[in-house]
């Protein structure tokens, strides 16, 4: 093979010179901006969490206010079975009433207005001494279930010290409002 | 670069003479003893002792970096010579000095320590023969200085032992850089213990190096020998004269006799070798008493003679002081390094620190720029992950939301039956009687009753509008018993929504609470039993008021107006 001469290796010295810095600044580039990628990726996830941050941070008043709620009634919504809930607060009811000194007489059930997310309204009768009864009133609000006394009726009871009461009870159904589109407050 | 100072390594610097070597470390000197064996190189007792002393004076801090340690070394074997070269490139300048040093030097440049300095034309002397052809003018004259390799080695060894790095040069040259312009022609005279040192100069060049077998050992002998005392005493005498005149002024005369017989041996074997008008003293030896006045005597001929030996100090002599000066006037190296490696030692002796730091500060510079990226690189998936948890857990928000809204909602719509219990009982007048009271959710009231006049009536009603708590309140039928003794009162209502009864203060007060608990039991039975007198509905319900107005009592002059019902 021919030796080359000095201006033949220096003319291919140029050109591996120039290849070289064409890929190095190719490459680079290549590389500039799967990185520049990565972190523009990296920055929008940030974004999001902090984003997401802020959304959280709302919700720690309304979890409070939940907390505070929920033992109020003594009562967690979600724990609620809407098979049982009805026959264990009618339960609960009777119980509550019982153990005020209040004599229930019947207890009528009927299905409620599903319009009104209720599940079913109870009606009660009963006898007691007037702060049995007042007792069972105060009572009903924190037995452990979505009450609504709907009415009240008060009449004396031909007996001394005794009162007569005529209860409407509604139970809510808490999965109509799991159905519902939350509120964007 | 001054201000770049704290980032140069720290510098030593050292003297090493045939008999002694002074280090000086900032303010800290040392001066050690050396030995010697018949061929010039040090006992190998005497490396280790050197080694460890060194080691132990030359104690660093572990952050800084390794100190350079300047050497200036005695001219003893040392070959000093002015070669002119063609101008040509680095590279080739190198290659030149080297064949003239092959040329030049009694060995080759493989076994020589050596180095040069190139020459300005003003150093250059007028006349002054070189050993290449001074006809051209694109000729560059170059000072070359070299010893044999392995005594350098030897100090080089021993030194980088000591972790320091170390740079030699010449002693007569380190003395030279005492004057920032040197005299035009001059010599420098280093007294040493048994051998004396003569460096001479030219337009601050040096032109020759020689050692001249004369010391401050020769002062010992001749006085020994002028009073024919012991070697011991003549020394005490000579230490003596450097103080001042004893008190024996017959025996002081007879040692300056003495001494100046041994300078004029001095001065002869100076002039044999130098013959200029200016001489500069350095050494211990120069500390006796009139020693310049004496060997400018001795040499004649208006021979200037001055020393230039520092004040007494351990680690302190000239070569030494020269060192510092040169250090600290911003010269990175001296003027002229003896290298013992064949590459640029000097340079890059010179740059290593900078070149380090600027190493350093593109490392830094770099990650700097590449930490976003390598944030992103490596916490791109953890973020990833953490978000995918939190958008799963983000639909428990909703389940909040609604669990919220319904206990909201529960909570407003129950209604205040006993809020309305209340108000009514605290309204009732004296002997009012309900038969049958209503009320459902949605705020209507109605109840059956009789009191005793209209009067009652009226006053029962404003006193429930003043309650604040219902919006309207109607007597639909008021009607009187036969007897005309009653009057029988049929009475609607309509309560306040919720958002309006907020605010409302309803419920017993404290008082009134511990008024109803201290109350006897047996109230009177009635119709409507506890409803009259005063319907007791606080005292009667378990656990106080709390279901009809917990924590709500809020003063308003609705209130305020309402009286107490009677008997409470």
């Amino acid at each position: 093979m021919r030796t080359l001469t000095h201006r033949e290796k220096r003319t291919l010295r140029f050109g591996a010179v120039a290849v070289g810095i064409y890929l190095l600044s190719f490459g680079g580039l290549q590389v500039w901006k799967f990185f520049g990628q990565r972190r523009s990726d990296y920055r929008q996830l940030v974004r999001q969490a902090e984003d997401l941050k802020r959304e959280v941070r709302l919700y720690e008043d309304r979890i409070l206010l939940v907390k505070k709620l929920m033992e109020g009634f003594h009562m967690d919504p979600a724990r609620l079975s809407r098979v049982s809930v009805v026959a264990d607060a009618s339960a609960a009811i009777q119980k509550a009433a019982m153990g005020g000194g209040v004599q229930l007489g019947p207890v009528r059930e009927s299905p409620g207005r599903p319009s009104s997310k209720e599940l079913a309204s109870m009606q009660l009768e009963g006898t007691g001494p007037v702060p049995a009864v007042m007792g069972l009133l105060s009572r009903l609000e924190s037995v452990g279930f979505p009450l609504i006394i709907d009415s009240v009726q008060l009449t004396p009871d031909p007996r001394p010290g005794q009162l007569k009461i005529n209860l409407t009870i509604l139970i809510l159904d808490f999965e109509q409002w799991k159905k519902e589109e939350p509120p964007h407050a | 670069m001054s201000e770049l100072h704290f980032m140069q390594s720290p510098s030593v610097y050292l003297e090493i003479g045939q008999s002694s070597l002074k280090a000086l470390d900032g303010e800290a000197g040392l001066e050690l003893a050396l030995e010697r064996l018949p061929n010039g190189r040090l006992t190998d007792a005497c490396k280790e002792t050197v080694t460890l002393s060194l080691q132990s004076f030359l104690k660093k801090d572990v952050w800084r970096p390794r100190a350079r340690a300047l050497c200036a070394i005695g001219a003893r074997g040392v070959s000093l010579r002015r070669l002119m070269l063609p101008s040509s490139t680095k590279d080739n300048l190198r290659r030149l000095l080297l064949l003239q040093i092959e040329t030049e030097f009694p060995l080759p440049p493989d076994a020589l320590a050596w180095g040069y300095r190139r020459l300005g034309n003003a150093d250059l002397p007028a006349g002054q023969p070189l050993h290449q052809s001074a006809n051209s003018a694109a000729n560059n004259g170059f000072l070359v200085a070299a010893v044999k390799r392995e005594v350098v080695e030897e100090y080089s060894e021993i030194l980088s032992n000591c972790g320091v790095i170390p740079v030699f040069t010449l002693a007569g040259l380190a003395r030279a850089s005492l004057w920032p312009q040197p005299p035009r022609a001059c010599a420098i005279l280093d007294i040493g213990r048994n051998y004396s040192e003569l460096m001479t100069f030219d337009n601050g060049v040096p032109t020759a190096v020689r050692i001249l077998p004369w010391g401050g050992e020769s002062i010992t002998r001749a006085i020994e020998k002028g009073l024919s005392i012991a070697r011991d005493e003549a020394e005490q005498l000579k230490i003596g004269l450097a103080r001042g005149p004893a008190s024996d002024a017959g025996r002081d005369q007879k040692s300056q006799a003495a001494v100046e017989a041994a300078l004029n041996s001095l001065a002869g074997a100076i002039k044999g070798q130098w013959t200029g008008q200016r001489i500069f003293l350095s050494g211990k030896s120069t500390r006796l008493k009139d020693m310049s006045v004496l060997l400018a005597r001795c040499l004649g001929n208006g021979v200037q003679c001055e020393s230039i030996e520092p004040a007494a100090g351990e680690g302190r002599s000239a070569a030494i002081l020269g060192l510092k000066t040169a250090a600290q006037s911003g010269r990175e190296c001296p003027p002229l390094v003896l290298e013992l490696k064949p590459a640029d030692g000097a340079a890059s002796m010179a740059r290593q620190a900078p070149w380090k730091w600027a190493g350093v500060a593109v490392l830094l510079t770099a990650g700097l720029l590449a930490l976003p990226y390598a944030e992103a690189l490596l916490l791109k998936s953890r973020l990833s992950r953490k978000l995918a948890a939190i958008q799963v857990d983000k639909a428990r928000l909703s389940t909040i939301d609604r669990e919220l809204d319904f206990l909201r909602h529960l909570k407003q719509s129950q209604p205040p039956y006993l809020d309305a219990l209340f108000l009514l009982a605290k309204a009732a007048p004296q002997g009012s009687r309900f038969d049958s009271l209503s009320m459902n959710r949605r705020g209507d009231l109605s109840l059956r009753g009789s009191m005793r006049d209209s009067q009652q009536v009226a006053g029962f009603r404003s006193k429930l509008i003043e309650s604040g708590f219902f919006s309207n309140v109607a007597v639909e039928e008021q009607t009187p018993t036969p007897d005309r003794q009653k009057v029988v009162v049929r009475i609607s209502a309509q309560w306040k929504p919720f958002s309006a009864r907020e605010s409302l203060a309803i419920g017993p007060t404290a008082e009134e609470i511990a008024k109803a608990k201290i109350r006897p039991k047996d109230t009177p039975a009635g119709p409507f039993p506890g409803m009259s007198p005063g319907f007791p509905g606080a005292a009667a319900m378990p656990g106080g008021p709390s279901p009809a107005g917990p924590g709500r009592r809020i003063a308003s002059p609705a209130a305020s107006k309402m009286p107490l019902p009677p008997g409470t």
